[in-house]
C-alpha cells in the first residue's frame, strides 16, 4: 500500500516537471536563438516577419509557380524563390530570406515526397507495432496492479 | 525524424548483439526497444495541436519537450515506475538506451537549415550541426537496420541452439 502511494506521488511529481517543460518550452523556444522552427512558425504565425530575416520553415507544397513554389506554412500561403521542383502535396523545408509580401528567397530546399510521406507513415505503425509485441512476448503488464513483470515462462 | 521501423530495429540490433558480448539479460531488449518509440510520443500534436491546449489552458506549450533529452528522460522515468522495485532500474536503464539511440538517430535528418533540434532541452538550447545523411522519408536507413537486426538476431538464434 505504502509502496503504491509512493508510485502515485512520483509519477505526479514527474508529470508535474513534464508539464512544467512543455510550459517552459512553449514560452521561450520562439525566441530567437533557442529552436530555429519554433521561432520562424511564430514569427509567421503572427505576421511579425522583417524583410531579409532569415527562417527556417516546413510547409506543404500547394503547387509550382514561375521560379518557385507556393506552399501552406504556419497558416500563412509563401512563394519560395528556388529552383529545387516538387509536387503538390510535397512537403519541403525552406530555409531562406523572407521579402514583402510573403516571398522566401531559398537558400536551400529538402523535398519529401508525398508517395514517401506514405511510407514513412506506414513502416512507423509497423515499428510500433513491432515494438509493443517484442515487449508483449516478455513481459506482461497485470492491468490491475498496475505492474510489469517478466513473463513465468522466462524465469 | 528517422522512421520508427528504423528506431527500433537499430536499438534491437544493438542491444541484442551487446547481450551476446556482455550476457546481457535478452528480456531488457524489448524494453529499449520501447524506449525508442518514446521521444516519437510528441507526435501527439498531430492529434492536438498545441495551440488547441494554449487556448484551453491559456499557458504557452508545445510538445517538443517530449522529444528533447528532459521530457524523454521523464516519460522514462514513469515508465519505469510500472516495473517492479528489483527490475525498475535496469527497465530505466534499458529505456534510455532506447531513447539515447533515437536521438543518435534523429541526428542524421538533413535539416534545411543544417542544424538539429535542441535535443539536450532543458540542459542546453545547443543546435548542433545535422549530419544530413538521409531524410525521414528515406527507405534505405530501414533496410539497413532491417538486415543489421536479421543477421544479428540469426547469430543469436544459433548461439541458443
Amino acid at each position: 500500500m505504502i509502496g503504491a502511494i509512493r508510485r502515485l506521488l512520483a509519477t505526479i511529481l514527474l508529470l508535474v516537471a513534464l508539464a512544467a517543460m512543455t510550459i517552459h518550452y512553449g514560452a521561450v523556444a520562439v525566441q530567437p536563438g533557442h529552436d530555429a522552427l519554433q521561432t520562424s512558425a511564430r514569427t509567421l504565425a503572427t505576421d511579425g516577419e522583417r524583410p531579409g530575416e532569415r527562417l527556417y520553415i516546413w510547409g506543404e507544397v500547394l503547387d509550382e509557380t514561375d521560379g518557385g513554389l507556393r506552399i501552406l506554412a504556419a497558416g500563412r500561403t509563401l512563394t519560395v524563390r528556388t529552383d529545387t521542383a516538387a509536387s503538390p502535396g510535397d512537403v519541403v523545408q525552406v530555409y531562406g530570406s523572407i521579402h514583402s509580401g510573403g516571398t522566401i528567397t531559398a537558400e536551400r530546399v529538402i523535398v519529401s515526397e508525398r508517395e514517401r510521406l506514405r511510407y514513412l507513415y506506414a513502416v512507423s505503425v509497423v515499428g510500433l507495432l513491432l515494438a509493443i509485441a517484442a515487449f508483449l512476448r516478455k513481459w506482461e503488464v497485470r492491468w490491475y496492479r498496475l505492474r510489469v513483470a517478466p513473463r513465468s515462462d522466462d524465469d | 525524424m528517422t522512421d520508427l521501423l528504423t528506431h527500433v530495429l537499430a536499438v534491437f540490433a544493438g542491444l541484442t548483439a551487446a547481450s551476446l558480448v556482455f550476457n546481457l539479460d535478452d528480456r531488457y531488449v524489448p524494453v529499449g526497444m520501447v524506449g525508442a518509440v518514446v521521444p516519437d510520443l510528441a507526435k501527439l500534436r498531430l492529434v492536438i495541436g498545441a495551440g488547441t491546449i494554449e487556448a484551453v489552458l491559456g499557458v504557452p506549450f508545445s510538445w517538443a519537450p517530449i522529444h528533447r533529452l528532459g521530457g524523454a528522460v521523464v516519460l522514462c522515468g514513469i515508465a519505469a515506475l510500472f516495473f517492479r522495485p528489483e527490475d525498475r532500474s535496469r527497465a530505466m536503464r534499458f529505456l534510455l538506451v532506447g531513447v539515447g539511440s533515437h536521438f543518435v538517430l534523429d541526428a542524421g535528418v538533413k535539416r534545411a537549415n543544417g542544424v538539429i533540434p535542441p535535443y539536450f532541452y532543458p540542459l542546453s538550447w545547443w543546435q548542433p550541426p545535422s549530419a544530413d545523411l538521409y531524410l525521414s522519408s528515406d527507405p534505405w536507413p530501414a533496410t539497413v537496420a532491417l538486415a543489421l537486426a536479421g543477421a544479428v538476431w540469426s547469430i543469436d538464434r544459433h548461439r541458443s541452439e
